[in-house]
């Protein structure tokens, strides 16, 4: 077991890397630069202060120097400074992950506790009236755009009702909730759908199989068949989904953070790769890659746990 | 039942939490959506910052918004007629002049130390350093000398004899008792190290009638009224921009009160604001102004179908810009005639004007050589058929709009005109910069009031591989008496010879069409009935320099 995870752990800090490089190398190569972004927005700029900002920014230097450069610094724990916050980059990341982990994390668990039950309620009771109808719901959660769906709670909630404010993340725990309720709302309504349907569907398959048959032929009780049973079977993809949601605890989430004026983790990363933010974006990446590699782990170590016929052991 | 009433209890008083009655109006919470990238007044140049830097800070001089070049910080605006300026020649040939300033006796830094020639001296330190990062070091470069008299007296001797030598431009002071150690240390380092970003609620950074009392990178600055502010004294307590980048829940947080005011600057776009005007005009009051932003169509005169003037003047005539300005726009962003604004001084009416005239534009195709029409579009002598491609920005929904309008109206007279829409990154870092386009690109450019169109019409900012691609002048234009009636200009001292020069290169470019002008953007200001003093600018000097006129009146809100 010490074996495996120590080959997956190094299995990982070479995706990292490699990621690094990759991530790197995308951002330098697109059309444009940081400095060409201040020419456009400043008319006083002349070409001279270009030169000089882009040799000040090495932006002059090749590619490859300036990824070395990096790697270098960020090997002595130097991740560098973003470029449009003009703070060291994890300054800018860490309150924002935070933020992005509890309302995610929340979200996750949240559409996972809903899911859980739900999908299962309907797998046994498949094509039924109950079956429809929690159908119907995943499919209009799935969809419904998450940009709609937030003008539509800010104007019922914040605007019509004024229960709830409309954006930012407020001070203290209870302000601090009352601006999450509704970008929350709207995230598990988001996944709420996909991962019920994901739910039913295993379900179903499970309970299809021999050793259901032979626990009914037990004489147990429908409730206990799926309880001790059917649940442990189900669980085991449904770990799957959720592993591969946990790199979305990094990375954030877009549209909703955009919608409810959030600072999370995916408007920083998309502003820092929109903004040619070099170090800002590779970072965020780096985390949400690290955090899908994670993920990943865990689900296969959960399936250990879930399935006994699922042994570890490191590669050949 | 009783599960669900200990469950809905709970939520339902949070959410109640918050809606207590409006105490007085203390806090005034401004909608925008950016975040500054720096608060160092000499780093970048960011409109969001802009915005926030001039309640907390005060350039030397600056435009009012009656466009008047006014003293800020400065006694008196120095002038050849009251010796505050002074022609002299400091080298054999060369001539400059030595511009004088006296800083006002009574402005001092947030921890109270008087703003002084120190600061002046270590400012232009760091605006003269190639490494300090500042972004735009022109107006740095050109201070051949400094002289300081006494505490508050200096003089900036430039290399050069221009109009506006009364105006500071963007020499923005900096606190030498706090700055100048960190840029000592490392100026290399100094845009990142400098207290303005990591220590930027440091109330002896700012002089303005506000100082920064707190920052969430990315959501919200907080400003607090500054004691050592001498001036008139600002109304709010508070000021609080809030950063919400959709505009769509920018206008919701608006309405729901999340926000009072949207900023003009950096707010609505105008087809949001007109419609939002329509719904809630019992509440707010939208002021539109037309600025110093001057869409056009550029023209990459190397493609030699548009070499021809009669041509580019064919498409001109072939556009009906005014049902454009009246239809998409309500009538709220006026027609340009040329780069210069009619608000600015220098504006002349006396170049030419194009007006919607298919007619005249057909016979001027045809003149050009382009008379044999087949499929609806017209081709030349050698069979080349009239295409145009019309390039833009991807996302800009209004320049999506006349893009279509323009081909539309374009195709009537025989032009076959295709579209193509980047995202702006491409668009301006490529396409434009390397002069990349086929044939027109539509964007707009930013100026400042009286400022001479160099940049963009001088054949020496042509960009090319050879310069690195530096210059703005990306469709290409040359003209020797463009270029000599531009140098004219720049240094011409005399405010009625000056008037001349620019009606001159106002008149080349009506003729030349170097580019299509299409109109100029207006700024849309959501104000809040009881907000009163707001006065848009529509120029680079923005609104918030003001501030302390404004104020909230609860009977006019009523």
């Amino acid at each position: 077991m010490t074996r495996y995870l120590l080959g997956r752990l190094g299995e990982i800090l070479i995706v990292l890397l490699l990621m690094s490089a990759v991530v790197f190398c995308l951002i330098g190569l697109m059309p444009g630069d940081p400095v060409d972004l201040m020419v456009s927005g400043n008319p006083k700029m002349t070409s001279e202060d270009a030169a000089r900002l882009r040799a000040l920014y090495g932006l002059d230097r090749p590619l490859w120097g300036r990824y070395l450069s990096w790697l270098g610094s960020a090997l002595g724990g130097d991740l560098g400074y973003s470029r449009a916050f003009s703070r060291p980059v994890l300054e800018v990341l860490l309150p924002r992950l935070a933020d992005t982990l509890l309302l995610m994390g929340l979200a996750l668990l949240l559409s996972a506790a809903i899911a859980l039950p739900v999908g299962m309620l309907a797998a046994r009771r498949p094509r039924s009236a109950i079956d429809y109808g929690v159908n119907l719901l995943c499919f209009a959660g799935i969809s419904v755009p998450p940009f709609w769906l937030a003008l539509l709670l800010i104007m019922l909630f914040a605007v019509l009702l004024q229960w709830l404010p409309a954006s930012g993340v407020g001070n203290g725990p209870i302000d601090g909730l009352r601006h999450l309720a509704m970008p929350l709302a709207v995230l598990v309504l988001a996944n709420v759908g996909h991962y019920t349907r994901f739910v039913r569907a295993a379900t179903i398959e499970v309970l299809r199989q021999d050793h259901i048959r032979t626990a009914r032929a037990k004489g147990l009780t429908e409730r206990q068949v799926v309880r001790r049973h059917a649940l442990r079977g189900a669980l085991a993809p449904t770990l799957t989904v959720l592993a591969l949601s946990f790199g979305g605890l990094f990375s954030g989430a877009l549209i909703t953070e955009t919608m409810f004026a959030r600072p999370g983790m995916g408007k920083a990363i998309y502003d820092a790769i929109m903004g040619n933010d070099y170090n800002l974006a590779l970072v965020g990446l780096l985390l949400a890659t690290a955090a899908t590699l994670a993920g990943s782990l865990l689900a296969d170590l959960g399936y250990a746990w879930l399935d006994p016929r699922v042994r570890l052991r490191a590669g050949p | 039942m009783t599960a669900l009433r200990r469950f809905a209890a709970p939520l339902l008083a949070i959410a109640l939490a918050g809606v207590s009655p409006a105490l007085a109006k203390d806090e005034l919470v401004i909608g925008m959506t950016q975040y500054p990238a720096s608060f160092n007044p000499n780093i970048g140049s960011m409109l969001a910052k802009t915005l926030v830097e001039s309640m907390t800070s005060r350039p030397v001089t600056a435009y009012d918004p009656d466009w008047a070049l006014v003293c800020l910080l400065c006694t008196e605006l120095p002038s050849l007629e009251n010796g505050g300026a002074t022609i002299e020649e400091y080298a054999p040939g060369k001539k400059g002049i030595a511009v004088t300033y006296t800083l006002r006796p009574d402005i001092r830094w947030g921890d109270g130390t008087p703003i002084s020639t120190r600061d002046v001296a270590f400012t232009l330190q760091v605006g003269q350093h190639p490494q300090s990062g500042v972004a735009s070091a022109e107006n740095y470069r050109r201070i051949r000398q400094l002289d300081i008299k006494d505490e508050r007296t200096f003089t900036f001797h430039i290399d050069r004899i221009t109009f506006d030598y009364a105006s500071a431009g963007d020499f923005r002071l900096l606190p030498a008792h706090i700055e100048r150690p960190v840029f000592e240390a490392a100026p290399a380092e100094y845009r990142n190290k400098s207290a303005y970003e990591t220590d930027t609620t440091n109330k002896a950074l700012w002089f303005g009638p506000y100082r920064v009392a707190r920052t969430v990178p990315g959501a919200s600055i907080e400003l607090e009224r500054n004691p050592t502010w001498s001036g008139k004294a600002p109304y709010f307590k508070r000021i609080v921009f809030r950063i919400i980048e959709n505009t769509a829940a920018l206008e919701a947080n608006l309405l729901s009160g999340s926000v009072d005011y949207v900023a003009g600057e950096l707010g609505l776009s105008l087809d949001q604001a007109l419609a939002f005007e329509k719904r809630h005009k019992d509440r707010f009051v939208v002021v539109y102004k037309p600025g110093l932003i001057y869409e056009h169509v550029d023209i990459n005169l190397d493609n030699a179908l548009l070499a021809d003037r009669r041509v580019r003047q064919a498409l001109l005539h072939g556009i009906d810009r005014a049902a454009i300005s009246a239809r998409l726009f309500e009538g709220k962003q006026p027609v340009a005639h040329g780069p210069v604004s009619p608000l600015d001084p220098m504006y002349s009416d006396a170049a030419r004007h194009y007006a919607y005239d298919p007619a005249a534009a057909r016979k001027l195709l045809d003149a050009a050589g382009f008379g044999d029409i087949r499929g609806g579009i017209r081709h030349n002598a050698k069979g080349e058929r009239l295409t145009i491609e019309l390039g833009t920005t991807a996302g800009n929904r209004s320049r999506e709009q006349v893009q279509q309008v323009l081909q539309s109206q374009w195709k009537q007279i025989g032009i076959d005109v295709r579209l193509k829409a980047e995202p702006p990154r491409v668009f301006f870092g490529e396409t434009v910069r390397k002069r990349a386009y086929g044939g027109l690109a539509m964007y707009a450019w930013v100026s400042a009031p009286q400022s001479v169109p160099r940049s963009t019409l001088h054949s020496q900012e042509i960009p090319s591989e050879a310069n690195g691609w530096s210059g703005q002048n990306s469709g290409g234009y040359s003209n020797p008496e463009m270029d000599r009636t531009l140098d004219a200009a720049e240094i011409e001292l005399d405010a009625t010879k000056r008037k001349a020069l620019f009606a001159e290169i106002q008149r080349l470019y009506s003729e030349d069409l170097p580019a299509l002008p299409l109109y100029f953007r207006s700024d849309a200001f959501i104000l809040p009935r009881a907000l009163k003093g707001v006065r848009p600018t529509g120029h680079l000097n923005v609104s918030t320099l003001w501030v302390e006129d404004w104020r909230w009146d609860d009977a006019a809100g009523r």
